[in-house]
């Protein structure tokens, strides 16, 4: 028994905004659309493995990170703040307070602030479309 | 037909009051440019790691305690999926099951005396979406992800409330005891407090929910009252009608002041919920809770026994806890100086008003309250007199003057009693003779040196002002006729 039919492979296909039709030659739709749901069943199906262990009695485990990860503290990003999480490193010198006030908007004397600039211009140049500052897509509404 | 009653729960929204974004370093700053304060985390890079904000934690947490939640010491994020362009990851994260709080209430006073509890089923953390702007003659939409990643939490109320006043009253009471907690700022134009509103109608009495619309993102107390009348009137026209109301999700359009449907059930979302498996369980320590437990302000009926049991009289209590911040600041004096009437009187009399006048609040005041409390302890000594301390406060709150130290320096016991001062007056005018004389002839620049020798003879204590005039007054009654004689 498969255990994705076609109603479903289609519903899951429009929450992900897939048009599984897109591109197909007239007439081989039909017969794609099968090959598909039966794919798709194929990878559920073996995920279904998983559903044979007799997990009766077994704490659900959620995550699986074994070591602990303590909150941040609610510090602004800053270039000195970075390089000491990237070290790994708790509390560690160079307060990220000590760039400034926090607050104040982008400062392009600042070099926390321009780090922080070039880090959102890498972003913004890396999308595929954008408009001024802004990231743009084809109008959703 | 049956009389309808309606049946309503809301979903509020809060910001919480952080300085950085739920799972990033972020600023969350309002009205920054467009896609300035972004990262890899907040805009959904492949491979970027969300890490918690300890902050926003507590605050969610202590947002719960106030409200009389309980806080689960373990929750537990989840990823709810759905696409939309200002939501780069694809999924919110937010919590499903458990929550960081379930349960409590909110108790409303209503308008004819009685009280209303409002039950809470629940407070999750989530973080926000950004903002899409809809460009038509491009036909582009635009997007600033300077938002997405700010983090909320969501307070879900069961359907307790029935009618628009009590739903506005309840959020007003909600908001203004989280703005106080300093969980949220609460600025609702900018979006910090907004409210989703479901609404159902039921015959009278009756146990069964009739079907409910949900009204999205209200962002002022008055868009909640009148979206909520309308959307009474609609439902109630469709039955009255014969019609059944659809489960339907609606946005209120406050120019028109109508509801206008944005999608119905057949279009409702999957959220296809599950664990955000790129976050642990967040863990909230007993030690951390116990903390946030001491930092909640107690209630105004709390505070006021408090400050009864202490010996104020109840008017005199209320009087305090009108103002803000001087209930506090009465508590740290009454620390050093367990006088409570006495510093009472004092803040009444000379503190609050000074500050008042400066516009500080009072735990901004250089005055800080051990100050007041030594002043007290003066008072009660009767080492300054009532008037005296009158006299000298503007001095010691402009300075910040210790009155205790400036006592022990002399400078606070200054003599202004003329019957105090006049034997001094008197003893200095014999002494110098020739230099009184030279006055009454006309010499009028030697009275300072007169009264600095007043002041030399009282060890700087002497009021120079009551001092002149005291020296003028006797050199003239003394040496009026020995000055004539000369002439
Ligand atoms: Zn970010």
């Amino acid at each position: 028994m498969p255990a994705i039919d076609e109603k479903t492979a289609l519903a899951i296909a429009k929450l992900a905004r897939l048009d599984l039709r897109e591109g197909l030659a007239p007439g081989t739709e039909e017969a794609e659309l099968k090959k598909l749901v039966e794919e798709f069943g194929k990878i559920v199906g073996y995920m279904d493995i998983l559903g044979e262990v007799d997990t009766e009695g077994v704490e659900p485990l959620y995550s699986p990170m074994v070591e602990p990860r303590p909150p941040r503290e609610d510090a602004p990003f800053t270039a000195a703040a970075k390089d000491a999480d990237a070290r790994g490193a708790k509390g560690a010198p160079g307060k990220p307070e000590s760039s400034g006030d926090p607050d104040a908007s982008f400062d392009p004397d600042d070099p926390d602030s321009s780090a922080k600039e070039d880090r959102a211009r890498w972003i913004l140049d890396d999308a595929p479309m954008t408009f001024g500052r802004y990231f743009t897509v084809p109008k959703v509404v | 037909m049956e009389t309808m009653e309606p049946v309503i729960g809301l979903e509020i929204h809060a910001q919480l009051n952080t300085r950085t974004k739920l799972f990033c370093a972020c600023p969350t700053e309002f009205g920054a440019v467009p896609n300035t304060n972004v990262c890899e985390v907040c805009t959904g890079q492949p491979g970027a790691l969300p890490r918690m904000n300890g902050k926003a934690l507590e605050l969610a947490a202590k947002a719960g305690l106030a409200l009389g939640s309980a806080v689960n010491r373990e929750s537990l994020f989840s990823r709810k999926n759905y696409f939309y362009p200002d939501l780069p990851n694809g999924f919110q994260t937010s919590q499903l099951d458990p929550p960081i709080c379930q349960g409590g209430s909110l108790t409303l006073e209503l308008g004819d005396g009685t009280e209303k509890t409002v039950r809470l089923n629940r407070i999750h953390m989530e973080d926000d979406a950004g903002k899409c702007l809809h460009d038509e003659k491009r036909g582009l939409s635009l997007v600033d992800l300077n938002r997405a990643g700010t983090p909320l939490i969501e307070i879900v109320t069961e359907p307790d409330l029935s009618s628009a006043s009590e739903a506005v009253n309840f959020l007003k009471k909600l908001h203004a005891l989280l703005v106080r907690l300093g969980v949220t700022k609460g600025r609702m134009e900018e979006g910090e407090f907004r409210c989703d509103v479901n609404i159902s109608l039921k015959p009278k009495g009756s146990p069964v929910l009739g079907t409910r619309a949900e009204i999205k993102n209200l962002n002022s107390f008055k868009f909640v009252g009148q979206a909520i009348e309308y959307e009474i009137e609609r439902q109630t026209g469709v039955y009255g009608r014969g019609g059944s109301v659809s489960q339907e999700t609606l946005h209120f359009d406050s120019e028109k002041g109508e509801t206008r449907s944005l999608r119905s059930k057949e279009e409702a979302h999957d959220y296809r919920y599950f664990p955000q498996p790129d976050l642990p369980p967040v863990e909230i320590s007993g030690e951390l809770l116990a903390r946030l437990r001491e930092t909640l302000p107690p209630t105004p009926e709390e505070a006021k026994k408090r400050l009864v049991a202490l010996g104020l009289k109840p008017r005199q209590a209320e009087l305090l806890l009108e103002r803000p911040g001087a209930p506090e600041y009465f508590h740290e004096a009454h620390k050093i100086d367990d006088d409570a009437p006495r510093i009472y009187s004092l803040m009444e009399e000379l503190f609050l008003p000074a500050c008042q006048k400066e516009g500080l609040d009072p735990s901004d005041s250089l005055f800080a309250p051990p100050k007041l409390a030594a002043l007290a302890k003066l008072l009660r000594d009767g080492t300054v007199g009532r008037r005296k301390a009158q006299e000298l406060f503007p001095d010691f709150f402009a300075k910040g003057s210790d009155p205790s130290e400036a006592v022990r320096s002399g400078n606070l016991s200054q003599i202004t009693d003329p019957s105090e001062l006049l034997p001094m007056v008197e003893k200095v005018a014999g002494a110098f003779e020739k230099e009184a004389k030279k006055f009454l002839s006309g010499e009028e620049k030697i009275l300072s040196f007169l009264v600095g020798q007043v002041m030399k003879e009282s060890r700087g204590r002497a009021c120079p002002k009551t001092s002149a005039e005291l020296m003028k007054n006797h050199v003239k009654e003394r040496f009026a006729g020995a000055a004539k004689e000369t002439v």
